[in-house]
């Protein structure tokens, strides 16, 4: 079902959770809503889900204010980040819970819950753990009945808080991928809030990055990546260099630096900024004409990718570049001359 | 070398138990056996020896006779009333102290302990005199034919004070140790708030509320200060089991009164013993 977030706000006390929130969630749609902690990402979530009440704006299920209509009738599948699976019941029990309150002209036959519980069992891939308890399960194994249990109830929307928080690492990327699969599968729609924007950029079909309670930039991942519009969404979607710059005449300079760093950007009025750079997207050159020197501190290789600390004078820290397996990285202790045609420019 | 001493070590310790990491448990458990047998089991096993001094049927005879089966029923039953009493109302007021945040609060919790505090001849008398026939909330009642002190009605009044405190503070941890997120994973699931309370909440607090609940009977079985004022302690009528005991004692009847003590340890135990077997079972279901 399409849900659409118009001008929401929500405060805590004094505190301002969210100020003024608009989105547009298609059917079938895969979204993850990314954010630092008190980015207002998790309020977001809960308000969609009816576990919070907005102070102001709309919030639509398929073109019908839904604001105000208590959580059990909304007909969401929420999935908690510790679960929170019920300990006394067993496995099935717990996915069958959403069927088996309802009302008696609502609920389905005994067979057609157990039939229900079955074919969930098996769309999470774990068929035979139907009468175990809980504590008797993996993490990753909760999580997925979890998300069975709120799938049971074949909810408008799926929601999920921080869906991977609480497992290490290698669990964490298998059930990636499989939620992917499951998403595939069965279209629903589906938001997610996580803070881990490797997380965000590798599941959804569409990134909402949020920060100090509004949407700082939405799109899809490739698209955000390559274009963020802003030095936070920049800065929070991998990892950047970043130098004090200013543009005169047709030139970036950085700061202290005596030749350019490149050619401005077309429009680009005078003044003063700061540069974002990615690790990857310095180059080093031979050309003499643009770029910066520095002096190559320490080089490392993780992950098939080179990661060198380059020294320059004037600055504290090291700028990273990262090189890709088949080059051969710089000697420790040489000179080396870095420039990049990709980078971001944003008010200082 | 350092292996065949390795090799000759592990075959030395092929023949010796695998030593505890824990050190001491051979110190330590003897001196709880001994501690526990200093402080309950010989006293006990006196207890027993007196009462049986007379053979078996002598036992028998006197345990069942009409003034010790009323007291015992007294006893036994109100404290069980009692309990359960508290059992509901003492889930309310730890639900009220642990959910909702008011003035006067921190007042109200330490209001709970009170029983525990007060000397029980002091509540007994309290009691007494409020719910007597001249008292505040005894002639209320008096109006519309109801007699509290100086009857079981009064019994019950005093255990279920006593016991009070045993549920509150049992249930109290357990229910602020409670995440909300499973009353709202209940309520995204569709669940009414009945239903939670029913299917969600109950169920995560039984194993306390036994604790409590059973904490507040063997609390009420041996209550005698705060009863006997209230109770008015007519033979077969209002006489609780430990008063009863009291009396024989006076009487210098010990074999008597040690009869009526055994009895209500072997009750006690019995019921003790199936309150922690229900609590083994729904532990199993939950952990």
């Amino acid at each position: 079902m399409e849900i659409s977030i118009k001008g929401v706000r929500k405060e805590f006390g004094s505190v301002a959770a969210l100020r003024g929130v608009d989105l547009d969630i298609a059917s079938g749609e895969l979204v993850a809503l990314l954010g630092p902690s008190g980015s207002g990402k998790t309020t977001l979530l809960r308000l969609i889900a009816g576990l919070e009440y907005p102070e102001g704006g709309q919030i639509l299920f398929g073109g019908e204010d839904a604001s105000l209509l208590p959580v059990k009738n909304r007909n969401v599948g929420f999935v908690f980040q510790h679960y929170a699976l019920f300990r006394h019941m067993t496995v099935a029990d717990n996915i069958s819970f959403g069927l088996r309150v309802r009302s008696a002209r609502r609920r389905p036959a005994r067979e057609a819950i157990d039939a229900r519980v079955r074919e969930l069992l098996s769309l999470v891939q774990l068929p035979d753990i139907g009468e175990r308890y809980p504590h008797q399960l993996s993490g990753g194994q909760r999580q997925r009945v979890a998300l069975a249990r709120a799938m049971a109830i074949d909810p408008a929307v799926l929601l999920l808080d921080e869906p991977f928080g609480a497992l290490d690492a290698q669990v964490r990327k298998d059930l990636r991928r499989w939620l992917r699969e499951l998403h595939a599968e069965t279209r629903h729609t589906t938001v997610f809030v996580t803070h881990d924007q490797e997380e965000a950029l590798e599941l959804a079909d569409r990134v909402v990055v949020m920060n100090h309670g509004v949407i700082e930039q939405s799109g899809r991942p490739e698209e955000l990546y390559r274009h963020p519009s802003s030095a936070f969404v920049f800065g929070f979607l991998g990892s950047a260099n970043i130098f004090p710059a200013r543009v005169s005449a047709g030139a970036v300079h950085l700061e202290g630096m005596e030749r350019p760093f490149a050619p401005a950007p077309a429009g680009q009025p005078d003044g003063r900024y700061r540069l974002f750079v990615r690790p990857h997207d310095l180059r080093p050159t031979d050309q003499p004409g643009l770029g910066f020197v520095g002096v190559v501190q320490e080089a490392r290789f993780l992950e098939g990718i080179h990661r060198i600390a380059i020294a320059i004078t004037g600055r504290r820290d090291p700028v990273e570049l990262h090189l890709p397996a088949h080059e051969t990285p710089p000697a420790a202790g040489s000179r080396i001359h870095l420039a990049s045609e990709r980078f971001g420019l944003f008010a200082a | 070398m350092t292996d065949t001493t390795f090799e000759a070590a592990q075959k030395r310790g092929r023949h010796r138990r695998p030593r505890n990491v824990l050190p001491g448990f051979g110190p330590a458990l003897g001196f709880t056996t001994a501690y526990l047998s200093l402080i309950v089991l010989i006293p006990l096993a006196v207890l027993f020896g007196w009462s049986l001094s007379g053979g078996v049927a002598a036992f028998i005879e006197l345990a069942t006779r009409e003034r010790t089966l009323a007291a015992l029923r007294l006893s036994f039953g109100g404290a069980a009333i009692a309990a359960g009493i508290n059992m509901v109302f003492g889930l309310l007021v730890a639900w009220v102290l642990s959910r909702y945040s008011f003035p006067g609060r921190k007042l109200i919790d330490a209001m709970v302990d009170l029983p525990f505090a007060l000397p029980t001849a002091v509540a007994g008398i309290s009691l007494a005199t409020l719910y007597g026939p001249k008292g505040w909330i005894g002639g209320f009642l008096a109006d519309y034919g109801i007699k509290v002190a100086f009857t079981p009605l009064g019994v019950i009044v005093a255990l279920t004070f006593v016991g009070l405190p045993f549920v509150v503070r049992t249930v109290q941890p357990v229910l602020e140790d409670l995440d909300r997120q499973y009353e709202e994973a209940a309520a995204t699931l569709g669940a009414g708030r009945l239903q939670t309370v029913r299917h969600v909440l109950l169920p995560a607090l039984f194993p306390s509320l036994l604790t409590g609940f059973a904490m507040a009977l063997a609390r009420g079985i041996g209550e005698y200060g705060s009863v006997i004022f209230i109770a008015g302690n007519l033979p077969m009528r209002s006489e609780i089991a430990p008063l009863l005991i009291v009396i024989k004692l006076e009487e210098f009847d010990y074999r008597g009164a040690t009869v009526v003590a055994a009895t209500m340890l072997i009750l006690s135990f019995l019921m003790l013993l199936a309150v922690n077997l229900l609590q083994a079972w729904t532990r199993r279901h939950s952990a």
